[in-house]
């Protein structure tokens, strides 16, 4: 399911995120998994991330703070879906 | 997972050991930091604060906290809830002996805490010849406190050549339980050292381990056997040796040790107590910089498993006197050289103040 661009998201609070310099960690207190993260725009953008404004307008907002191209802009809107999916973002 | 991404160092570990004390009231005869006596020197409450608010600020998702026996410090408690009040998740290994009823209900009111109870043998016998006299029963009666709350712990089994057939009885029992087995390796580090030779399971029973361990994938290893791996099928976890790497241990004293397996000097990269505290130790160590470049060289370079098995442990390797360029001791291939060969392992000595 893609995420909904129209909503604002969140990390849950037994979700972490750490940068690291290949990327970064993120850690699910709840089920205990850990996932390695390999793009350093999309754990800023997650660092960021704070549910004010929809994901679509926080994403090309990022996107254009950076200098991103449109190639990367869907990368970090695939990378999301899929973090979704694995509860690390949820739609406020 | 490849070291490559790793050489360049996490800004903290991912698998980070806090052993809180030396003083154990069991003498388990395989005992990997051969505890039993407090030492002086361990850290004050004050100083285990300073050191778990340093934890915290690395953003440290979880410590494993071991012994000696952890509950036996009388701020146990304490620091532990000061860890999960900041964010960093527990999971705490003990003997179970001190687990009365007021342990069981905090345990059991406390989220992101993990608890396991080591038992070395599905029966009175077989335990209690490695734990000592009572222990079998001492531990299943922490276990039952647990149960009886509905909490869901972990039973922590080291695997070893006389144990290895009741496998499928532990099995049963966590299920019983509710509970999740955890098999480790058996390494000669402490008192492990003396009864290695003639507790380590045989090639036979790591053979079938192997096979055993990929049927039943719910039961977890913390990736202690990913010399197995080379039988052909990636086991799960991370299948390398994390030490120094994403792995770390804090003694009892603040010494910082490359993995809870390797309690020597040479594997020392500082103490907490100096300064810079655990970060500097953990991103500055002339050592752990050393072990994240480093690569097990001769005959495993060109074996074709590699990739699964990187080697094997360096602990196991290190304290039966081989090279760590050697293969594992328990190679799947039977290449592991003769103890004795060894170029032993050079010290880099510590980045020091
Ligand atoms: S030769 Fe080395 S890499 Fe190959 S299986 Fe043996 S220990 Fe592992
Ligand atoms: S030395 Fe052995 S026990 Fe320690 S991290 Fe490496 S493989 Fe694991």
């Amino acid at each position: 399911m893609p995420v909904n661009t129209q909503q604002s998201y969140e990390i849950p609070p037994q979700v972490s995120v750490r940068p690291e310099r290949f990327g970064g960690l993120v850690y699910r207190y709840d089920n205990r998994a850990l996932y390695f993260l390999h793009s350093r725009p999309l754990v800023d953008f997650l660092v960021e991330l704070d549910g004010e404004k929809p994901l679509g307008a926080a994403l090309e907002e990022f996107v254009a703070e950076r200098g991103l191209d449109e190639g990367e802009y869907r990368a970090l809107e695939n990378a999301l879906d899929q973090l979704e999916g694995k509860g690390i973002i949820r739609e406020l | 997972m490849s070291y490559d991404l790793l050489r360049s160092g996490l800004e903290a570990p991912i698998c980070l050991t806090w052993e809180m004390t030396y003083y154990c009231n069991l003498r388990c005869v395989h005992c990997l930091s051969a505890s039993g006596v407090r030492r002086d020197e361990e850290l004050t409450t004050e100083e285990a604060k300073r050191l778990i608010d340093e934890w915290a600020e690395m953003k440290v998702f979880y410590i494993n906290v071991g012994g000696g026996e952890p509950m036996s410090r009388p701020d146990f408690f304490e620091l532990m809830d000061y860890c999960l009040d900041r964010g960093i998740g527990v999971k705490f290994s003990t003997n179970g002996t001190l687990m009365d009823e007021a342990a069981a209900d905090w345990v059991a009111s406390r989220d992101y805490l993990d608890v396991q109870i080591s038992l070395d043998g599905a029966t009175p016998e077989t335990n209690d010849a490695i734990r000592g006299n009572g222990t079998y029963r001492r531990a299943r009666r922490a276990m039952e406190r647990l149960a009886e709350r509905g909490f869901s712990f972990k039973i922590n089994n080291v695997v070893t050549r006389q144990n290895f057939d009741q496998l499928e009885k532990m099995y049963a029992l966590a299920n019983r339980y509710g509970a999740q087995l955890r098999l480790t390796r058996l390494r000669p580090s402490g008192r492990g050292q003396n009864v290695w030779e003639k507790m380590r399971p045989t090639r036979e029973q790591n053979k079938k381990l192997y096979q055993w361990l990929l049927a039943h994938p719910d039961v977890l290893t913390g990736d202690s056997f990913f010399h197995l791996s080379a039988y052909g099928q990636a086991l799960q976890g991370m299948n390398m040796c994390g030490a120094g790497r994403i792995v770390c241990c804090v003694d009892p004293v603040g010494e910082v040790y490359a993995c809870p397996f390797v309690l020597a000097p040479e594997f020392s990269g500082g103490n907490v107590r100096q300064p810079g505290g655990f970060a500097g130790i953990w991103r500055e160590s002339l050592l752990f910089a050393h072990l994240r470049e480093w690569q097990v060289g001769g005959t495993c370079e060109t074996c074709n498993a590699y990739d699964l098995c990187h080697g094997g442990c360096m602990a196991v390797k290190h304290f039966t006197g081989r090279s760590l360029d050697s293969p594992d001791p328990d190679c799947v291939f039977g290449n592991a050289g003769e103890p004795g060969d060894a170029r032993q392992f050079v010290p880099l000595g510590r980045k020091s103040g």
